[in-house]
């Protein structure tokens, strides 16, 4: 009970700032995000015991065997600990955090590519008006995204800006409406303490 | 000539162990794997202390904030979600959090997400017969669109040929977002094999 | 024999698809890589638009670039912002960076954006005429506490100097003392413009990945809250073409384009073959 008053309190609060910008609110609102920040920074910290626990417990059983668990729990203890006693800016930790998990990061992510494209190449296949529909919308925006072509035959392009800009405009914006209004919805029931889901309430 | 930086063949053997995984699942490409699990969850540990010191023990210490105790113990509750009797307590700092998070969303998603985005719709009366088709394309991918998430109703007669073309440009309005993430997402493939062609090997 | 031949390759290529594709795929990328095929470039009418606007900036303009690159979008957007800021650094204008995702200015600003668009050669001095303030956490409220209030948010910059020691900080407050947004990454669009642009109605222009074009780029800027956009590769080789510098966008659109003709060329296979088994 308590706990859904609060929300719904934070919740007014909140809106009657944006449309009131009282100096009281604006603090209180400004703190009350950064103890959201302060909050999720314990969830965080909460995470990483978890995960050593867990893969502590894995080399434990494999008696030493299992030779990822042992490296994840290595790079996971030197790299906080060098972060946290050390500092953000300490060289050893920005070390680690540029080459190792920016452009790792990068690299793994980049990955998905390739099974985007072959994925595609099976997806788009005409079955019905639906899924023709699809292959045309795919096929024209990557022709207008060929330079060349784009700029031998022009028309291409021209084809290309007027799907993305005039034929998915309207769904688009309905999508952008259907958010704002799930949004607003969702906002309204948090406020009357109908929404009880996050504390683990079911309807 | 090849380089002899350090750290751009770093960045070249993990462009070389992840794309191994093309062949088939090896050991370079689980070394990969474990190396960025590790590494990820030592860097958030890292930004979650961080922020803790910055937002609340700084001002605590240096300029006795003591309003900054609250959320210092109230995010000690939160970790009450692993035990069954004690999950009760998480509830409080959850609801602060959601409260700030929706609050903060709603009052601005009215105005930007649904009045501005309407107000771009009344347009001037088109004049040539390319921007009245625009405008009865743009009306009814609109009305469609948010028609077909209408659940309510059954799908006859003219509420369901208009949810009908709203699904066909909605699918057409899909393909042309894949396309658009094909484009995009080679780039990043290529950003990587540059790595290799230019920095490392002085090709190109 | 011949048949037989065939049909082995045909099975190998069954058995091994997503193998053979995607090795053909980083194959095709990697010749135009070695070999530029300096195919032409013709420019867009949204990088004109973000082009006019900074050419009507000048010494006293005061721009917030929000650093929200993350680190898989870079290699998308970092030519065009590389680009537009080569751009604004010839204005002259004065640029306060912030950011708003751990990977902005912590990860890629320093080593890929200022690296290429070096503003000591135009005379820039930090804390005169650029500064970063640093990484704002918190999400969506950050983005209007800092708006609101600066101060609020960010009391010291990325280099640990307070920022009421910045000459180039004195009468900045809020969001109302600047006169044009740059967004920079593109996820949050939508963010910049509940809290920023509307708001405190001020021009904005962004640099983004091409895969937001029709999730926000487009719909905003055709209700003009987006006063024009650099999206994707492609398009920041466009404005590298227009500020008339020459940067890595314009060797990586050959690859955009081969794999691009790649795909479509197994798709339209790939349909021939769906049609002639159902026709059988």
């Amino acid at each position: 009970m308590y706990p859904i008053a609060i929300a719904s309190l934070v919740t007014i609060i909140f809106v009657i700032q944006y449309f009131y910008p009282d100096p009281t609110l604006s603090y209180m609102t400004s703190q009350i995000g950064n103890w959201g920040i302060i909050f999720a920074a314990y969830a965080m910290a909460y995470g990483l015991v978890n995960l050593v626990t867990r893969r502590a417990m894995d080399v434990i059983k494999s008696r030493g065997r299992n030779l990822y668990s042992l490296w994840i729990l290595i790079m996971a203890v030197v790299t906080s600990t060098l972060g946290i006693f050390g500092g953000i800016g300490q060289p050893q930790y920005s070390w680690i955090y540029t080459f190792i998990y920016s452009s790792l990061g990068a690299t793994l992510y980049s990955f998905s590519y390739l099974y985007t494209a072959s994925a595609g190449v099976r997806v788009l296949r005409v079955k019905n008006l639906l899924t023709a529909l699809f292959l045309f919308g795919a096929v024209f925006t990557l022709l207008g995204d060929v330079p060349a072509i784009r700029s031998f035959v022009p028309q291409f392009f021209d084809l290309r800006q007027w799907i993305t800009g005039e034929l998915a405009r309207g769904p688009y914006i309905a999508f952008n409406m259907s958010v704002g209004i799930g949004i607003a919805i969702m906002g309204l029931r948090v406020i009357i303490g109908a929404e009880r889901r996050w504390a683990g309430i079911e309807d | 000539m090849i380089s002899t930086d350090i750290a751009i063949w770093i960045g070249a053997l993990w462009v070389i162990f992840a794309y191994s995984f093309i062949i088939r699942d090896n050991p370079l490409f689980k070394f990969c794997e474990a190396t960025m699990i590790g590494t990820t969850a030592g860097v958030f540990t890292v930004i979650a202390f961080d922020n803790i010191k910055k937002l609340a023990l700084l001002p605590l210490i240096e300029k006795q904030a003591y309003i900054n105790i609250i959320p210092l113990i109230i995010g000690i509750l939160l970790l009450a979600q692993v035990s069954r009797r004690q999950f009760y307590l998480s509830r409080l700092p959850i609801a602060i959090m959601v409260g700030g998070g929706i609050g903060t969303a709603m009052s601005r998603t009215i105005t930007s997400n649904i009045v501005i985005q309407l107000r771009s719709i009344m347009v001037p009366l088109p004049k040539t017969p390319f921007e009245i088709l625009n405008i009865i394309i743009l009306i009814v991918g609109l009305l469609g669109t948010l028609l077909i998430f209408t659940y309510t109703r059954e799908r006859k007669g003219p509420f369901g040929w208009v949810t009908k073309i709203g699904e066909y440009l909605m699918m057409a309005a899909m393909g042309s977002t894949f396309g658009l993430l094909i484009t995009m997402r080679v780039t990043y493939v290529i950003t990587r094999l540059q790595i290799i062609v230019f920095d490392l090997l002085g090709l190109g | 024999m011949t048949e037989t031949k065939g049909m082995d390759w045909l099975a190998f290529f069954r058995k091994y698809r997503r193998q053979t594709t995607q090795s053909l795929i980083i194959a095709i990328i990697i010749i135009p890589l070695i070999r530029p095929l300096g195919l032409p470039l013709p420019i867009t009418e949204r990088p004109k638009a973000v082009y006019a606007i900074i050419e009507t900036l000048g010494p006293e303009t005061k721009v917030i670039c929000s650093m929200n690159i993350a680190i898989g979008l870079m290699g998308d957007v970092n030519p065009g912002t590389i680009a537009i800021f080569h751009h604004l650094f010839r204005r002259g204008v004065k640029l306060y960076i912030v950011g708003f995702n751990e990977d902005g200015v912590s990860v890629i600003l320093e080593p890929y954006i200022l690296a290429a668009a070096k503003p000591e050669i135009y005379g820039y001095v930090y804390g005169k005429d650029w500064c970063v303030l640093g990484y704002v956490p918190g999400g969506t409220v950050a983005w209007s506490t800092f708006a609101a209030n600066i101060r609020s948010a960010v009391q010291y910059d990325k280099y640990g100097n307070y920022i009421d020691d910045l000459p180039m900080m004195k009468g900045v407050n809020s969001l109302n003392d600047f006169d044009i947004i740059l967004d920079c990454g593109g996820d949050h669009t939508d963010i910049v413009v509940q809290q920023w642009a509307d708001p405190y109605n001020k021009p904005y222009i962004s640099s983004a990945g091409i895969g937001g074009v029709t999730i926000w780029l487009e719909p905003y800027f055709k209700t003009g809250q987006l006063d024009g956009y650099v999206a994707g590769v492609t398009q920041g080789a466009e404005y590298e073409q227009l500020v008339g510098i020459s940067g890595r966008a314009l060797s990586t659109i050959d690859g955009v384009a081969l794999s691009n003709l790649f795909i479509l060329t197994l798709v339209i296979l790939g349909n021939i073959m769906l049609f002639k088994s159902k026709v059988r």
